[in-house]
This record gives structure tokens, sequence and C-alpha cells, in this order.
């Protein structure tokens, strides 16, 4: 079971670069690469609604459980 | 109490008087460290050209064996007995060389542990606690007390003919060791927990 984090496809739906991403999140790209690979180990609560707002998602979006 | 907030590195933290005394009081030692072992340099320099001149100077413990120098009395006038004292003009250049080499050992382990201690009271203050080199210093200061403990369970010294060899468990420097690894361990564990932290977005 792993979680995985669809960011880039929300990003690609919304045509929204990497940067500016991290400019409306307040968020370094180095974090945010990180967040986009999977390789982060958590994301926190308020870093996950500043992402849903600036992408207009919901975390079901970004978030994805699989078996 | 006596914090005062400063900002390092864009990040506000309190500056803690208690580590920055800490941090004085060990560069202190370290200087006078430092200055005994000039001192013993020099006496071990001026006892060859004159070995008399330590006819007033008592080796108090003896041949003890224990963690440090030992401890030397200098009598001003001649003392009413030289029995059972053993003065340093009547030690015999092998157990000169023995006690100096023992004292230089101590002096250099000493040295060595507090600039372990330096490095890692400055690295708290520069908010680098949990890093790697912390994490070496405490191994090193476990390792450095682990061999001045095996050092301090003996001494030996031929003193009027007559060998005396003294045998101890040096209880506070294993403790000292022990104490070292185990912050050692406890310091992989924050570092763990710090990149945990930090991979949290």
């Amino acid at each position: 079971m792993k979680i995985i984090v669809n960011l880039d496809v929300v990003m690609a739906k919304r045509k929204m670069k990497l940067k500016d991403l991290s400019e409306a999140v307040g968020i370094s790209m180095t974090n945010l690469s990180l967040l986009k690979t999977g390789k982060a180990k958590g994301i926190r609560f308020s870093t996950l609604q500043a992402i849903c707002e600036a992408l207009d998602c919901q975390p079901g979006d970004i978030l994805e459980y699989k078996k | 109490m006596f914090n005062i907030k400063y900002i390092i590195f864009g990040i506000k933290i309190k500056k803690n008087m208690f580590l920055k005394t800490s941090l004085i009081l060990t560069k202190v030692v370290l200087i006078i460290t430092i200055a005994i072992a000039l001192v013993l340099i020099t006496g071990i320099i001026y006892w060859h050209i004159s070995p008399n001149s330590y006819d007033l100077v008592e080796l108090t413990h003896q041949f003890k064996a224990e963690y440090g120098i030992g401890d030397i009395q200098v009598h001003l006038n001649a003392p009413s007995t030289r029995v059972d004292k053993v003065f340093i003009s009547e030690l015999n250049a092998g157990t000169m060389y023995w006690l100096f080499f023992r004292a230089m050992f101590f002096i250099g382990i000493n040295l060595l542990i507090l600039l372990k201690i330096v490095g890692i009271l400055r690295s708290i203050r520069t908010i680098r606690t949990f890093y790697d080199t912390n994490i070496r210093n405490l191994k090193s200061i476990g390792f450095y007390a682990a061999i001045a403990a095996v050092m301090s369970s003996f001494n030996f010294g031929l003193w009027r003919s007559e060998w005396q060899v003294n045998f101890t468990i040096p209880w506070a420097v294993i403790m000292v060791s022990v104490i070292a690894f185990v912050l050692a361990e406890v310091f992989t564990e924050g570092k763990q927990l710090l990149e945990d932290k930090n991979m949290i977005i």
C-alpha cells in the first residue's frame, strides 16, 4: 500500500508551472519538487490547504491511496 | 532569565547565557591545561639539569592508580621525617619518565575532550545540534574516556629499590565514557527525527 502524490497531474490539468505554484503557495521549489516526486515523508495541513487553494482542487485530487 | 533574542540565518533564537558561560569556562580550563603541560615539560627538562632541585617536592599519593597527574606537595622547609614519603629527587629516571608520560597522557586526553566539548557547545549555539559532527564528537569523547579508564586503572613506580604497583577500577571515567556513548546514540536519534521533520513539507 502506498500514498501516491498526483501533484504533477493536477498541475498539468491547471497548466501551472512549478515556479508559479511555488510563488502562490510560498514553498520553495525544492520542497515542492520533493513533494511532487513522492520523496517527502509527509505534508502539513497548512501546505495542503495552500496547494488546494492555488490549484482550486480537493486534497483527494492530490493524494491517492493505492493497495 | 538572562535570555536575549537575536536572529541567526533568519531564525529568531534565544541567546543562551548558560551556553556562553560554559563555552568560556571550557576555554579557560583548556588554557589552564595547556599551562600545566608547559610547566610539566619545563619541570622534566629542569630535572635533567638539576635533579636535586626537587628534593622538597613530594608525591603525596605516591603511585596511586587514578585519573589525573597526581598530587604534589612542595615543602618550604625540610620535612621532619622522610619515611614513607616519596620525594621526586629520590625517583630513578625510568619512574620519572613513566610518571611524566602518564601525566602528559592525561593532559592530552583532557585537551582532546575539551576541544570536542568546545565544538559541541559551539554547534548548539548555532542551532546545529543534531548533526553528524556532534555524533562523531561524542563518540570520540567516549573513546578517549575509555582509553583514559584503562590508563587510570594502574600505576607503578620504583622507589627505594622497591616496586610499588597499584590497581583500581576508575568508575567515574568509565561512567563518562558510557554517558558519552549513550549521548552519541541520543544525538543519532535526534538527527533521524530532524531529518524526518525536514522531510515533512
